[in-house]
This record gives structure tokens, sequence and C-alpha cells, in this order.
């Protein structure tokens, strides 16, 4: 399979999943619109973590001259907008979103995490697997 | 969103990322000094505006830490299965026992049945669940169900016949996806509403972040490429100059090219 290929099955497989389970909580095309708008509520709230995060984490090159200040206060005022414009779309921000987002977060990373170690365990950890200095020794 | 709350939350998203980066500064520093004293700061900044804000019923701090925690049992059991099964058997630094591999397999099975029970029946577990509950287990299986389809065709992709790769992760995601069927189905203890919110709040999050967290590292890449077009770039080493040049080509010549004395 060619790497086109592989995104664009990679595409249609999370889509599939993602109309599952969209299926199974009831989502229809009547109801799209506001979908969206979580959707892009939730999105604006990503980008306004990572630009903080990228910004707050380079700080330790700040002495550099001009241009890491630069870019820290871009960062900085990138996620001030993006917090403006989540406050917009959204028309205040909901009293308990970071809660429910860092944790939903974790919940991701940690599923991440889960998938990732089983396919290290399983390829690497196959049953006829030898030691060839061992080998060598015992021969 | 009162001013404890911001401050919290603050101090949790730049707080921790800033003072990682003062403690990750190679150099001996104004900065590097202050890494010490700036994370008790934060710290304690942390636990003062969690212990502030309380336990108000809402999901604050204190309900975050305990879905967290709750969600970090079955993960870490899960993980350290996954490292036995890893690295038992020959390693570079000497066997460690095979046994440890199966010892490891169990634990990851022993996780999963654990994420089964939190999922289903939280309530006959020792751990009581959190009121955040709902959140972590659902976001979990999602993330799974999503990362597992996309890890089977990542594997299938490689072209190196890894099926039982393959056939484990499609399991996975297949099964979270049975779980988040049972969830919102209509069962007397499951109370389905509740868990059907749950979801469809997790699978927008994980589609959001997705497309949120792509554009704003692509924005900060093209950014950081902008703003450091205009710096001065260092001196480097003046040009070769016809002398040296010449030395070379002599040195080359009797050398290389083959001149016997």
């Amino acid at each position: 399979m060619n790497r086109r290929n592989s995104l664009g099955v990679l595409f249609i497989a999370s889509m599939t999943v993602v109309g599952i389970i969209g299926w199974l909580v009831g989502w229809n095309l009547s109801g799209l619109e506001s979908i969206l708008e979580d959707v892009l509520i939730r999105s604006l709230m990503a980008m306004t973590v990572t630009w903080v995060i990228l910004a707050t984490s380079s700080t330790g090159i700040l002495h550099r001259g001009k241009d890491p200040r630069t870019l820290f206060i871009a960062l900085l005022l990138l996620s001030v907008g993006g917090l403006g414009l989540t406050e917009i779309v959204s028309g205040g921000l909901p009293e308990d979103i970071l809660a429910t987002l860092t944790v939903q977060w974790v919940g991701l990373a940690m599923s991440t995490l889960i998938v990732l170690f089983t396919v290290l365990a399983i390829i690497t950890g196959r049953e006829f697997e030898e030691d060839q200095l061992l080998a060598m020794d015992e021969s | 969103m009162d001013w404890l709350d911001i401050g919290f939350w603050l101090l949790l998203y730049a707080g921790i990322p800033c003072v990682l980066a003062m403690h990750l500064h190679r150099k001996e520093t104004k900065m590097n000094r202050m890494a010490l004293p700036a994370t008790i700061l934060v710290l304690a900044g942390i636990a003062g505006t969690a212990d502030a804000i309380g336990t108000n019923g809402s999901n604050g701090p204190f309900e975050v830490g305990g879905s967290l925690l709750y969600l970090s049992i079955p993960t870490v059991i899960y993980l350290v299965g996954a490292c036995l099964a890893i690295f038992g058997g020959p390693t570079p630094v000497g066997p460690i026992p095979k046994s440890w591999r199966r010892g490891g397999g169990i634990l990851m099975l022993a996780s999963i049945s654990l994420i089964i029970v939190q999922s289903l029946e939280p309530e006959k577990l020792p751990i009581q669940p959190t009121i955040m509950n709902e959140f972590a287990i659902t976001s979990l299986l999602v993330g799974i169900s999503l990362i597992g389809a996309a890890g089977t065709v990542i594997i299938l992709s490689m072209g190196e016949k890894r099926w039982i790769a393959a056939i484990t992760t499609s399991a996975l995601s297949i099964g979270s996806i049975a779980l988040l069927l049972v969830l919102t189905s209509d069962s007397n203890s499951i109370d389905s509403e509740i868990f059907s919110n749950a979801i469809d709040s997790a699978l927008k999050t994980a589609i959001g972040t997705v497309i949120g967290v792509c554009f704003a590292l692509w924005v900060a890449f093209h950014l950081a490429v902008l703003v450091e077009r205009g710096a001065t770039l260092p001196e480097t080493a003046s040009p070769v100059t016809e002398n040296e040049m010449e030395l070379v080509e002599k040195h080359l010549k009797a050398n290389i090219g083959g001149e016997h004395e």
C-alpha cells in the first residue's frame, strides 16, 4: 500500500469508527450544526492550550535575543485570541469546560498509550525469539 | 469562571510547562537558578487555589484529580504488564525470565477486566467511582476505539504481515465499541442517558482535539519560520584563499594523484 492509499484508508477507517459511535449516541444530519459548533469549541480550546504550552515552554530560550521573545509574545497573543474566539463561539465559556476537557484529554492520551504498548508487546514479545549468543553457546 | 478557577488552570497549563522548561535549561543562568523556587511557587499555587475552590459539587480540581486517579489505575497496571511482556526474555543486558512475559500478559488481561468493570458496574468496586467517572471512562473507550482502528490500518499498511498485532488492535477497537454500545443501551444498572452525553462529548473532544492540535502546531511552525527568517546568522568561517587552494591541490596531487618519488 503506498503512502497516499494508506492515508486514505486511515481516514476512511477513522470516519467509520466516528460514524458508528455517532450512530450509537444518536447523531443525525439535522443536528449537524450543533455538533460542528461543539467540535469547533473543543478545537479552539485545544489550540489555545497548545499555544499556551508552546509559549510557556520556551521560557528557557528567552534570553537568546529578540526572536524568541517575539515568538513567545506572538504565541501568547494567539492563545489569548483562541480563548476570545471560544468565548465568542460558545457565547461565554461553560463553567466546567476545562475540567471536562482535561479529563477527556488524559483519557485519550491513556488510550493512545494502551494501543501503542499493546502493539509493542505483540511485535517484540514473541515466544520463538531466542538469544543468539546463548544459542551459539549451546551448539 | 471566577479568579480562583482562572488561577488554577493557568498555573496548571502555563506554570507547569514553564518550570519544566526552566529545569531543562542546560546552562547555569539566572533562569536556571530560579527553577526550583518557581516550581515550589507553582505547586503551592496549584494546591492553594485547588483548596480554595474546594468541592462545591461542580467539576473542579478535586473532581478532576479523583477521576484521573480512577483512570490511571487500570492504565498503569496495563502499561506495567505491557512492559513486562515487551522486556521479558533475552535483552542486551542479559536474559530476563521468560515467565515474566506471561505475567505481563496476565496483568494486561486483568487491567482490561478492570476497565470493563469500571465501565459497566463501577459501584461494585472497592474504589468508589468519582463524580466525573463517565467522562473519564468514555474518553478512554472512545480513544481506544479510534486509535485501535487507526493502528490496525497503520500495521496493515506496513506490509510485514503482522497479522496478530493487527487482529489485536482491531479487537481492542471492536471491544471498546461493544462496551460503548452496552453503555448506551437501556439497562437497569446503567444510566444510558448520562453515558450517551458523555460519549457524545468524548467523541466531539477527540475530533476537535485532533483538528485543533494539528492546526495549532502548523500555525506555530510557520510563525517560528516567519520570525526566524529575519534573524542575523552568526559569522561563519572566512572563504578559502588562493594560497590555501594551491596548498590543498599540492597535497592532493602528492598523496592521491599517483606521483611517485
